[in-house]
């Protein structure tokens, strides 16, 4: 019995890892595909970015001869550092077999982590644009971090804990009246949309698609990099936004995740299904945003982060105000 | 039978001895330089042997000063000499054991570090101050009577004074020195108030008289208590506003001594605040009081860590971050005030999370802050400047230092699985139990404040990668540099330690947990170590729904993600790797000067907080042919801070305004004095008659 | 009557979700500069506040709110913002509203401004908990009222202060209808009219303004004084 949940377990680990590292790139390729039909484009094709990192990983890799081994270690550090986080998250089960290792903090310290070693990893090659690219990476990072904190406090307190599969489930079970119109749900989620959006560098606030130094950010940064580097970089990147989006579906609309410690093969499927179904939904929005707006000067960057810091602010006091405060004690 | 208290006497006499003897062979400096250090080698470990028994449990344990009670039997009148003894419980345990764990490293690298001062003359008078600086902050954290605290707390204010001012043939050194004197003995003046008010209500000096009375003391004394030891120690802690020397004073020491100056000195005002408030007023603890300390923490976190990002000294910078560091230490502590406050079981448990998240942090900051001041002064002995930036490339001339500086960024950045990422978790947990507060005001501070952390945590990472990139990689930026070696082995080993350390209290959460379970159980009467850790590698935080965080499965797994990731990379097989030049626009060869500055890397961070930073530019710009074509630019770019613009110097004026009027009765001349003497005593016999 | 019955706690969910977002248009006002987007804001307030009356008016059993809130609608949803739209068309004036604080900062100040409202509601409703659906409401509604003159002393184009202006009637609006189910009829059309009319006489304000100084920067008023 015990090896049966055993077994079940490093299934559902193993597969969490597997549909991570899989789906990510598809992610990245339907955003494109919407953004193009909605500008009245063919596009490339949706399989685009698995060829894109084939053909990078059969690539000769150029280094420049100024760098150290921070520049060839940090594409591992940064890969890694996300795909671990692929482990941690609630993805269709809300039950994670190893979500004891890590919360919702520890995966932001991740994050952290892949772009500490990428910002040395820009400044390393000596070249102007990778210095430029650290430098505004690490400055916007400093404005997202505060308002993605806030959002997820707002988040945790509804909940009672910053423990992600805690969360998931929490929340499945809150949905279940009207609470989907709470005030503070909705804040919490449009901060943390932002938030999303400036973190995995889309067009209010960078620009994935662009080579122009005037106001690329975080593409500066890995100009260096090549072959199967950058291949690695860029499937981190695909990850980073399927991870974002995945928090964003788990937290907000956790409707038909499995919510068992010992989920049933329907219940899994059922979950897979849909949660396939809300990624591509909330990538289309991405798509839509990333099609309607103009991408913000780097100092007006603050601006809108602000707007999110002050959303999920307000999102916490109202929760205070709000009914719920009742029953918020943590204890 | 050898015991704990046995080695606790051995520290002592050792660094007393390291310090006599230091001095007594004077003449041969470099003897009694090695002596000196060997000796305080020798105490730090027996500090540790002495500190482990008592924080793991054992009951604590007086010691008298033979001497000391002689003299109170020559003079009994006199009865403030009653008790001069030291008392190591768990708390003091603790800071005896932070000591002394930083001790052994440092004195290692001060062998090696002793290049750097050969040619001065005096270098033995260095390990005489050295042997005297940890023995009074030993005696600090462990006295029993409040007028043997003032004592030692003033030997070591004026000891680290002297080693401020070591190098004093720079003039800003002097400046710096002058600057820490003034503002520590404001802050000593406050803390003599405090413990006057304190001998008033309790007739006696004693610590234990105080504990007795604290129970009904009058509320106008309370706050008084309050507001004196807030300044009083919030000057020692570098709490802003009251932080202005700290970034002059830290780095103008020795590098070795900046390292205990900024991972223990200050340390020392966080053990007396703790002293206070939960060992003497635990009682009368009032919720406002842990709000504004929570409110000055969450302020020298942000501020700390602003001022650092934008510095360009090394040592410099490391200082500000001490004050975001302290900024973050006393947020858990304040938490614990504010949950003690309401005096019950459930709250006591919030406490006890809080102040072990504050303590654990002290720790850790304590552990990477000298690896980097021990790191930045391998730097400045090999390059001889602390500007980053003319540094740069030094990764390729000093591997071994750079990794170390390295592990201390990510450990000071809040990166897991390093140390610091575990005490900033738990701070964040502390700051969420704070909802549980019925209080509205705290619950609206509690995420305003953790805002704010997160910020600070974020310009940290940012501060220290430009700390770290800008002076250790790419390319030289000036001939600083190209000398540079790596530093001796006793230097490299010494750092290594400390960073290996690093890694270990950053996956090994819960046996520090258990080391700090005494010192939470005397404080605040709970104990966390059972429900905090689930299993011997999985931290957990008592929450209505248990959040767990397991540093060590968190290496492991990047470890075997890592496979993933190679199998990832080498897909397509083993691939030629070429070596070529970094593309420089065009231009043939890039140099130096094209690679982005410190300055240039802070900018957008100095722009965003504009209006914190104030800054005051100057551009001037020579045109030669017409106003198009610009000869030479000049920038000059100053950032003042608001505190010394808007508070420092109008005081400072005023002092001078005051003095001015003064000046005017000293004539200098001897006569003149001599009449003043002659009328005050006229004065003072008709009025005493 | 209205025999319509709806889930009270859908009810109040709804109410504070309008609410929520009447204080968001606020915010928003605060974090961007474009003129044209302040009027727009503005619609979108008037409309949730509509919404909101029209709410009570159908399931609360306050039936005379429903002019209000018609009348909400079509005065501040559609009348004031086309003839806000014709000012800005007709003195074609620069589209960036021009600040006195920068906008991090205002927002941050406003969040404040929410805090302490919520405080200040707290403390008055603590001795009379009678009303229910209020106490969020009324929040919110003195939250814009605050922001409101906040906005106006911080913002210096003549017409954000208009705004402003309008923001704060909102608020009161808001505040009516949440305590006392409405303010007597008469009241509450005495103040769209009087609204109206200070639209109208801002509006030839204005006019005068950009006359005189090729501006509506009211910074240049200081001049006046001669």
């Amino acid at each position: 019995m015990d090896l049966k949940i055993l077994g079940m377990n490093v299934l559902v680990a193993l597969s969490q890892l597997v549909l991570f590292l899989l789906v990510a790139p598809l992610v990245t390729g339907w955003a494109r595909r919407v953004k193009a039909f909605m500008q009245n484009r063919r596009g490339p094709s949706l399989w685009q970015p698995y060829f894109n990192l084939t053909k990078q990983l059969r690539k000769e890799v150029v280094v420049s001869e100024n760098t150290s081994w921070i520049f060839r270690f940090t594409p591992y550090i940064v890969f890694t550092a996300t795909l671990a986080i692929g482990l941690l998250i609630p993805i269709y089960t809300s039950f994670v077999p190893l979500g004891f290792i890590g919360d919702v903090i520890a995966i932001i310290y991740l994050l952290a982590l892949a772009r500490f070693f990428m910002a040395l990893a820009g400044l390393d090659a000596a070249s102007a644009f990778g210095g430029l690219g650290s430098s505004r990476e690490m400055s916007l990072a400093a404005i997202i971090e505060p308002a993605m904190i806030l959002a997820i406090f707002t988040v945790a307190v509804t909940a009672g804990s910053t423990s992600l599969s805690t969360i998931a489930e929490k929340m499945s079970d809150k949905l279940n009246g009207w609470d989907l119109l709470a005030p503070s749900h909705l804040f919490a989620f449009i901060g943390l949309f932002i938030v999303a959006l400036a973190e995995t560098g889309r067009i209010p606030v960078d620009n994935p698609a662009t080579h122009l130094e005037l106001t690329m950010i975080h593409e500066a940064m890995i100009l260096e990099y090549s072959g199967r580097y950058l291949a690695l970089i860029e499937w981190a990147a695909s990850m980073k936004l399927l991870l974002f989006l995945t928090l964003l579906a788990n937290i907000f609309f956790p409707w038909g995740i499995a919510a068992s410690e010992q989920p049933t093969f329907d219940g899994v499927a059922l979950g897979l299904g849909i949660y396939l179904l809300k990624i591509l939904i909330l990538t289309t929005l991405v798509a839509f945003v990333e099609c309607t707006t103009a991408k913000l000067r780097l100092f007006r960057v603050p601006d809108l982060l602000t707007v999110s810091f002050v959303l999920s602010l307000i999102a916490l006091v109202l929760y205070f105000i709000l009914g719920g405060g009742a029953s918020h004690a943590l204890l | 039978m050898i015991d704990a208290q046995f080695f606790f006497g051995l520290s002592l006499f050792l660094y007393l001895a390291g310090a006599v003897l230091g001095a007594l062979w004077c003449l041969r400096p470099r003897r009694s330089y090695y002596v000196s250090h060997l000796l305080a080698l020798a105490a730090g470990i027996s500090g540790i042997t002495s500190s482990v028994p008592v924080l793991l449990g054992q009951s604590p344990y007086h010691i008298t000063i033979p001497w000391l009670t002689a003299l109170s039997n020559v003079a009994p009148s006199i009865k403030l000499f009653e008790n001069f003894s030291l008392q190591v419980d768990a708390l003091s345990a603790f800071f005896v054991f932070v000591i002394s764990l930083l001790v052994v490293p440092v004195s290692i690298y001060a062998f090696g570090y002793l290049r750097e001062y050969e040619h001065k003359q005096s270098v033995a008078l260095l390990g005489v101050l050295y042997n005297l600086f940890i023995l009074s902050m030993v005696l600090v954290v462990t006295a029993n009577n409040a007028l043997f605290f003032l004592i030692v707390w003033e030997v070591m204010s004026v000891v680290s004074y002297f080693l401020v001012t070591f190098d004093h043939e720079k003039t800003e050194n002097t400046q710096a020195g002058f600057l820490y004197i003034v503002m520590t003995h404001v802050g000593t003046a406050f803390i003599v108030l405090f413990f006057l008010i304190f001998y008033q209500q309790a007739g006696s000096f004693d610590f234990e008289a105080f504990r007795k009375v604290a129970a009904n003391l009058p509320d106008l004394a309370k706050t008084l208590l309050f507001v004196f030891a807030l300044i009083g120690f919030g000057t020692k802690a570098g709490l802003v506003p009251l932080h202005i020397w700290l970034p002059y004073a830290h780095p103008a020491a020795p590098s070795h001594i900046s390292a205990l100056m900024s991972g223990v000195m200050i340390k020392t005002a966080v053990y007396g605040m703790l002293r206070i408030f939960f060992d003497f007023l635990k009682p009368d603890l009032v919720w406002w009081w842990g709000l504004v300390l929570l409110g000055l923490a969450s302020l020298s976190a942000i501020l700390g860590i602003l001022y650092a990002v934008t510095e360009k000294d090394l040592k410099k910078l490391l200082a500000y971050s001490s004050v975001e560091n302290m900024g973050i230490i006393l947020i858990g502590v304040s938490l614990a005030m504010i949950f003690s406050s309401y005096q019950t079981s459930t709250f006591a448990i919030l406490a006890a999370v809080a102040l072990i998240a504050g303590l654990y942090h002290l720790l850790n900051h304590a552990v990477f802050k000298s690896v980097l001041f021990l790191g930045a002064g391998a730097v400045v002995s090999q390059t001889h400047t602390r500007n980053i930036e003319a540094l740069g490339g030094l990764i390729k001339k000093m591997p071994w230092t750079a990794a170390c500086f390295l592990i201390g960024s990510i450990a000071i950045s809040a990166l897991p699985p390093f140390n610091g990422f575990i005490s900033e978790w738990l701070t964040f947990q502390a700051l969420l139990l704070g909802f549980n507060v019925p209080d509205l005001i705290v619950k609206i501070i509690v995420p305003l404040s953790a805002a704010l952390l997160a910020l600070g945590a974020a310009l940290a990472t940012a501060c220290f990668v430009k700390a770290f990139g800008v002076s250790f990689l790419a390319l030289p930026r000036s001939e600083h540099v190209q000398t540079a070696q790596e530093v001796s082995s006793s230097m490299k080993w010494a750092m290594g330690s400390l960073a290996a350390l690093c890694l270990v209290l950053g996956i090994l959460p819960t046996a520090v947990v258990r080391l700090l379970d005494g010192v939470t159980g005397a404080l605040v009467g709970a104990s966390a170590a059972a429900s905090m850790g689930v299993n011997p590698l999985t931290l957990a935080v008592p929450s209505a729904k248990i959040v767990t965080v397991a540093p060590l499965g968190l290496a492991l797994i990047l470890l075997i993600v890592i496979p993933v990731a190679l199998g990832v990379a080498y897909m397509a097989g083993e691939l030629r790797t070429r070596r070529a030049q970094t593309w420089g626009c065009g231009l043939p060869k890039l140099s130096p000067r094209m690679e982005y500055t410190a300055t240039g890397f802070s900018k957008p961070i100095q722009l965003i907080f504009k209006s914190i930073y104030q800054p005051r530019k100057e551009i001037e710009i020579e045109t030669d042919v017409s106003s198009y074509v610009h000869k030479r630019i000049r920038y000059e770019l100053q950032i003042e801070s608001p505190f010394e613009k808007y508070f420092y110097q109008p005081v400072s004026a005023f002092v001078l305004k005051i003095s001015a009027i003064v000046r005017r009765i000293q004539t200098g001349s001897i006569n003149t004095y001599l009449a003043y003497i002659f009328i005050a005593l006229v004065i003072l016999l008709l009025l005493v008659r | 009557m209205l025999s319509y019955s709806l889930d009270p706690k859908l009810l109040n969910q709804l109410i504070d979700l309008f609410a929520a977002f009447i204080l968001v248009s606020s915010f928003l006002v605060l974090a961007i500069k474009r003129l044209y987007v302040h009027v727009r804001l503005y619609a979108t307030q008037s409309f949730f506040l509509a919404l909101v009356a029209f709410l009570v008016a159908a399931f609360g059993g306050e039936p005379h709110i429903f002019i209000a809130a018609a009348l909400t609608f079509i005065f501040k949803v559609m009348l004031i913002p086309f003839l806000f739209r014709r000012i800005i068309n007709r003195l074609n004036v620069q589209q960036e509203a021009q600040l006195t604080l920068n906008v991090p900062a205002s927002l941050i100040v406003a969040a404040g401004l929410v805090l302490g409202a919520d405080y200040l509601t707290r403390t008055i409703l603590e001795t009379n908990q009678t009303f229910e659906l209020s106490r969020n409401v009324l929040t919110v509604s003195l939250s814009v009222v605050l922001m409101g003159l906040f906005t106006m002393v911080t913002r210096k184009k003549a017409l954000t202060q208009v705004i402003g202006f309008l923001t704060i009637e909102n608020g009161l609006f808001l505040a009516g209808i949440a305590i006392t189910a409405g303010m007597p009829m008469i009241v509450e059309l005495g103040v769209l009219f009087d609204v109206l009319v200070a639209v109208f006489i801002m509006g030839v304000l204005l006019y005068r303004i950009n006359e005189t100084f090729d501006t509506i920067n009211v910074e240049k008023l200081t001049k006046l004084k001669g």
